[in-house]
């Protein structure tokens, strides 16, 4: 089995396995005052810590939550004004605030700064603006500090969705106002993530009871979690760029075989492990099963919960005809990833072309 | 120093082996994001994520498509009562909830009060149980919902819960139950006892720390609006990619709760009697709190007279009890469950809990009955109402000078 969908889950490293295996044997509640659970809320700490130094923040400035998608929320649900979101956003963001006004992006799915600027410029009360770092389809990489410095210029906060960004660019963290992360994109455990507040901001408390997390997020901690996390960022980091040949390969080898396929946002910044490409006149659903057939794991978009194959939001506010957009395929890779895997990935791709293409010549001329 | 004995199983218990086990291939091998609907490592999981889904609904009897998967029962009883109030708000404005809740009902409650709902507080009754008649005369034609917990989870006392869910669905009132403590110990019935929300916790039941799940009663049907959306995961009660490896630790729980029940609890009753009989023959005025047979074994909630609260913590520096539950007993201030009995703000302070659970050996119960006797001893040694109290001195009739 070949895995490319890291940008759906990633495994976990061995250093957060580790980590976390050792803690199953930590068996108190960080919140009781005896010895079992005082030791339960060092290894908490520590936790927060390692990912507090990571970002070069406080630990303080730490707030554990269940992932992203709750962490988004309480940043966008406690916010009181106008709220901003690129049309690019993951799903998870574009449906926490119906009122959010949607700005638009050029055609590699960039924010339109221009557009950004004039949207703020007219906002009449405080303003939040809401932008992913990293596209999860796309793996188009947001000029984030030109962002950044518009929405200072209009008194705006600025938060970051940087679940898919860890570790792949590099960032100013702490000039971040705020941003949110999850620890299965890099490498942690699933069912936790954090919200980093680096500036001030209200967040809607959605979880209240015991007072845990500063009463920001009440509920026993996710201690075996909270530490994956940790151990994700404070162990051996991958250097995502190594990734950047396999990259190159894929697609320079997509191309070269099939001229008319199309890389999405292959001119803009990417990150060097996604490849989002449509294969012509192929649906993505016939796709996506024969590259299962083959054994290999990919994705035509975001993993969501309806299953359904739908046209991608991402690619229809780039511009992208829904015809096309429905021929996409997400193909994401990561540490794990070797250079056979890739090879048979192109493979794979262009036999898939091939029966589809005889196919068509043969209903057109047979 | 030696590890302590570990008698604080209500505030959380040891992952069990067994459950850790099953969890660990889906953190490493079997990895894949149970929504990727497009290959196997998708799929795989999603199979693991819906077999623990009906594993957790065998335990109680209900349907697997009615179990919603939550970080945690603070979480599922947040999206419960808010939830569901939230949904019905145009209709109805009130809610019933009792004193002795766990603090996140109760500030959900307090939540909803703030935003204009009426919420009624029952008392309950000094054996800690609510009075049902009470309970009658509380709902109203405005009443959305009532929560009432299983099991307590300072005194363990078991709530009638058939009895409530009775007359909740008489009334068509909606009924919601933590039984973050109850879950796994006691039989569960969700279609017998009327219940229509039920939340669950993990960590509470020998799985992880991080998973929680919410009963929510397909038929009749119980709506709720989410508190967490976006990717619509859980039937749009609660986006975000679920924790596989959680959920199937969660799941195996549940199955080994299930098949284990009854011979851990006379397991868990055997050692329970020990340790209060113990306790009884060596030290007089000593309080059990909360009812004497509608408990779980698990839970013994006692107060010493004439000791002094932190005092005798210090004392029993071996043993990891509370005398609290653990979210608020770092405070140290008296329970406001204790007191919600009817228990004298001293004895309040003297409380200990003592948590049994499936690794508690008879040794480690001996112990704790010699460590606690001789520290009640010590500190009765050194007290001079205890001296009173022996020649006779009613030490409420004392005039204390102010100074």
């Amino acid at each position: 089995m070949i895995y490319l969908d890291y940008n759906a889950t990633t495994p976990i490293t061995p250093h957060a396995r580790h980590a976390m295996v050792e803690t199953f044997d930590c068996l108190g509640n960080p919140s009781s005052v005896h010895a079992h659970g005082r030791d339960a809320r060092k290894i908490l700490e520590n936790a927060r810590t390692q990912v507090a130094n990571y970002f070069a923040a406080p630990p303080r400035n730490i707030t554990f939550t269940s992932g992203a998608t709750e962490a988004n929320n309480m940043i966008l649900k406690g916010f009181q004004g106008n709220i901003f979101v690129s049309a690019v956003e993951h799903d998870s963001v574009l449906n926490i605030r119906k009122d959010a006004t949607i700005i638009p992006v050029d055609e590699n799915g960039i924010v339109n700064l221009e557009a950004l600027q004039n949207l703020l410029k007219n906002s009449t009360s405080s303003a939040l603006v809401c932008i992913l770092a990293v596209n999860n389809e796309t793996g188009v990489v947001q000029p984030i500090d030109e962002i950044l410095q518009v929405c200072k210029k209009y008194n705006a906060h600025l938060h970051v969705d940087a679940a898919q960004a860890v570790g792949k660019v590099s960032f100013d963290w702490n000039s971040l106002p705020s941003f949110t992360i999850s620890a299965h994109k890099f490498g942690g455990p699933k069912g936790i993530g954090a919200i980093i507040i680096n500036g001030s901001l209200h967040l809607k408390i959605l979880i209240e009871g015991g007072g845990q997390e500063r009463s920001l997020r009440s509920g026993t901690e996710n201690i075996i979690g909270a530490v994956g996390m940790g151990a994700a960022l404070a162990g051996p980091q991958f250097n995502w760029k190594t990734l950047l040949p396999f990259q190159e390969n894929l697609e320079r080898n997509i191309l070269e075989y099939c001229p008319e396929a199309t890389i999405f946002a292959n001119t803009a910044t990417r990150v060097s492990n996604t490849t989002s490409v449509a294969m012509p006149g192929v649906q993505s659903e016939v796709q996506l099963m024969h590259f299962d057939l083959n054994n290999i794991s990919v994705s035509s978009g975001a993993a969501c919960s309806s299953g359904k194959v739908k046209a991608s939001h991402v690619l229809k506010a780039m511009g992208v005809s829904d015809v096309l957009s429905k021929c996409a395929l997400r193909i994401s890779y990561g540490w794990n990833t070797t250079e056979e895997e890739i090879n048979q990935c192109i493979s794979v791709w262009a036999s898939l072309y091939d029966i589809q293409t005889k196919k068509h010549n043969e209903a057109n001329y047979g | 120093m030696a590890k302590q004995i570990y008698l604080d199983y209500q505030a959380t218990t040891p992952c069990d082996e067994r459950v850790v086990a099953k969890m660990i291939p889906y953190f490493t091998q079997n990895f894949g994001n149970p929504h990727s609907r497009n290959h196997s490592y998708g799929w795989e999981a999603e199979a693991a994520v819906e077999h623990a889904r009906e594993q957790i609904a065998n335990l109680i009897n209900a349907d697997p498509r009615e179990i919603i998967f939550t970080s945690g029962a603070t979480e599922s009883n947040n999206l419960a009562i808010k939830g569901v109030v939230d949904f019905n708000k145009d209709k109805k404005n009130h809610i019933i909830t009792c004193v002795t809740e766990h603090k996140c009902v109760l500030d959900s409650c307090r939540h909803l009060e703030e935003k204009g709902f009426k919420v009624t507080y029952l008392p309950v009754q000094q054996n800690g149980l609510v009075d049902l008649d009470v309970l009658k005369n509380a709902i109203t034609d405005q009443t959305i919902l009532v929560s009432i917990m299983m099991v307590n989870n300072e005194i363990g006392v078991i709530q009638p819960i058939a009895e409530i869910g009775k007359i909740c669905r008489e009334h068509g009132v909606y009924f919601h139950t933590d039984a973050a403590q109850a879950t796994g110990k006691i039989p569960i019935d969700v279609e017998a006892m009327n219940i229509d929300l039920l939340s669950i916790s993990g960590h509470k039941i020998y799985g992880p720390k991080g998973i929680g799940a919410l009963f929510v009663r397909r038929k009749p049907r119980v709506r709720l609006n989410a508190m967490i959306t976006g990717g619509g995961q859980e039937r749009g009660m609660r986006s975000g990619t679920l924790p596989t490896p959680l959920c199937v630790g969660l799941g195996e729980a549940c199955a080994i709760a299930k098949a284990e029940m009854k011979s851990e609890e006379e397991q868990i009753k055997k050692l329970f009697d020990r340790l209060y009989s113990g306790l009884q023959k060596n030290l007089e005025e000593i309080y059990i709190n909360g009812d004497l047979t509608q408990r779980i074994p698990g839970n013994l909630n006692i107060s010493f007279a004439y000791v002094e609260g932190e005092g005798l913590m210090m004392g029993i520096k071996d043993l990891a009890v509370s005398s609290g539950s653990a979210c608020t007993s770092a405070s140290l201030e008296p329970s406001y469950v204790l007191r919600a009995l009817g228990v004298e703000e001293e004895l309040a302070h003297t409380s200990l809990r003592l948590g049994i659970g499936r690794f508690t050996t008879e040794s480690e119960i001996d112990q704790a009955i010699a460590s606690i006797t001789t520290s009640v001893n010590k500190l009765r040694a050194m007290s001079p109402l205890w001296d009173m109290a022996q020649e006779g001195i009613d030490i409420k009739s004392i005039q204390w000078a102010a100074h």
